[in-house]
């Protein structure tokens, strides 16, 4: 059984417009899925679906078989124990009133975790590549990138099986770039990712699966190398055919 | 002469210098490249190169533009430059464009002001329409009727180059200009600039934190970290083979990021 089935599943924010249109995809425990598209194509939508902020308006999204329901509260509470998600801006999504170890902690309190919970923050704090002494440190005294392990240490904090990241190094300079993108790598060993994307580059990199969005539809799907050995869509083509090259 | 000349560039808020003194020149024709991550300080050469640095910031040195110094100038002195010698594009053009005024009218004032200039009489209507058919955006005539929000990024983009170009400028300064913009889209505008450059014969300054895009539009650049310049040289040899150690690590990132792109056609 595939950890997350996404079956035919439609969406839109007005009546008059889908968003998103007969989307299916399966994801293996343990792989890591690149969704990638342009803006419009309706990849962050599709995020919100999984994160059960939206409720699909057809179809379904099953997590480990059973079928994930936004309205039930009992049962989104043990979902987001499972499921943790990593945003684009590392400014705004960590509260600056907040110590960085009250941040950490968060979703081991409303998650109702038992435990030490220094112990635990510590250690995703390491596991992050960070000190674990700056827990008495606010969010203003660290860079993007330091910010974005922060981000990425309160996603990992409960150990959840599937982390969803959603252009989670693209407000990122370059060389910061590449050591997070190294920080996705070792974590997609430890669990199951689903990294959404414009940048075929950071995801050819990072992800074995890949699925290619356009205006709400999947237009190619399959595993990354073979989809850009081979791409076989007009659109996939033109995409592959737009990144700019370094000089060899 | 050079149409762009900077010598000994410092630009400080307050005591804390944002770029240190920065040398560089650019001659008619010529294509050259700013390198720089955030807070590498290109966006403000950009800024004081045509003398728009934001209140609060004092730049020293010396900046000029086809042999008229533009630091310590009082603005007004300046507007004659801007748009004869230099004209700028910017990353974002939803910002760049007035949201309450339709494109026609936002070309048209750059036009009447070159026709001011050189003291001709222009039918400002049929400019309009030839520019953005220059910029290559389909439907000129129904663009130039429209507002800002009503056009895609790129067209938006695109209208931004054509206001820019509406000035007939030697040189054209483009930061980040395709940051914005989705891929597809990036590689239609940079296609744009580079023909639009080279029929117009402008020179271009060019800003970009991205190496593969730098690399397929200028010939020369220069590698900036934390306001001074680490690197310079022909494009092709500081992307291949180069020297300092910054840079060493800026490109090993950028191929990092290629290598897995490297299968496809």
């Amino acid at each position: 059984m595939s950890l997350l089935e996404v079956e035919h599943v439609g969406f839109g924010y007005s009546r008059d417009r889908r968003t998103l249109d007969d989307v299916s995809l399966a994801l293996e425990r343990g792989s890591a899925l690149g969704i990638v598209g342009e803006s419009g194509s309706g990849k962050t939508t599709l995020l919100r679906l999984l994160l059960g902020l939206n409720r699909p308006s057809t179809g379904s999204i099953r997590f480990d078989g059973d079928r994930l329901d936004a309205g039930n509260a009992a049962f989104m509470r043990i979902y987001r124990r499972k499921v943790q998600a990593v945003f684009q801006d590392p400014y705004s999504s960590l509260d600056p009133r907040q110590t960085i170890g009250r941040i950490v902690s968060e979703p081991l309190r409303a998650l109702r975790i038992e435990g030490d919970h220094r112990g635990i923050v510590a250690e995703a704090l390491t596991s992050v590549g960070l000190e674990r002494g700056i827990v008495e440190r606010y969010p203003h005294q660290f860079s993007g990138g330091q910010r974005q392990r922060i981000a990425i240490a309160r996603a990992i904090v409960a150990r959840p099986q599937l982390l969803l990241a959603d252009e989670a190094v693209s407000a990122l300079d370059l060389s910061t770039r590449v050591r997070i993108v190294e920080l996705f790598q070792r974590l997609a060993t430890q669990m199951t990712l689903v990294f959404v994307s414009h940048d075929l580059g950071v995801v050819a990199a990072l992800c074995d699966r890949l699925v290619i969005l356009q205006q709400g539809r999947v237009v190619e799907a399959g595993g990354t190398r073979e989809i850009l050995s081979r791409p076989a869509h007009p659109y996939t083509i033109s995409l592959l055919n737009s990144v700019p090259r370094m000089p060899a | 002469m050079s149409l762009l000349s900077i010598e000994h560039l410092t630009i400080r808020t307050g005591a804390q210098p944002l770029v240190s003194d920065l040398s560089l020149t650019i001659a008619p024709g010529q294509r050259l490249g700013l390198i720089g991550e955030s807070g590498s300080g290109k966006s403000l050469t950009a800024l004081a190169a045509i003398g728009l640095l934001p209140p609060g910031l004092s730049a020293g040195g010396s900046v000029q533009l086809a042999g008229h110094e533009v630091v310590g100038t009082r603005d007004a002195n300046l507007t004659r430059l801007r748009g004869a010698v230099a004209a700028t594009v910017f990353q974002e053009p939803l910002t760049a464009l007035d949201p309450l005024m339709r494109v026609r009218s936002q070309i048209a004032e750059p036009l009447r002001r070159r026709a001011r200039r050189d003291g001709r009489r222009i039918d400002v209507e049929r400019e309009v329409v030839d520019l953005l058919g220059l910029v290559a955006i389909a439907e000129p005539e129904r663009v130039a009727r429209s507002y800002p929000h009503e056009i895609s990024g790129g067209q938006r983009q695109r209208v931004a180059i054509a206001m820019a170009l509406a000035c007939r400028p030697q040189l054209l300064i483009a930061d980040e200009p395709t940051t914005a913009l989705d891929v597809t889209t990036q590689a239609s505008i940079l296609e744009l600039l580079d023909r639009l450059v080279r029929e117009r014969n402008m020179a271009l300054l060019f800003i970009s934190h991205d190496l593969p895009i730098v690399s397929g539009i200028v010939d020369d650049v220069i590698v900036l970290r934390r306001g001074e310049a680490v690197e310079r040289g022909a494009v092709a040899r500081v992307l291949t083979r180069p020297e300092h150690g910054y840079t060493q690590a800026l490109v090993a990132a950028a191929h990092r990021f290629d290598a897995g792109l490297e299968r496809a056609p």
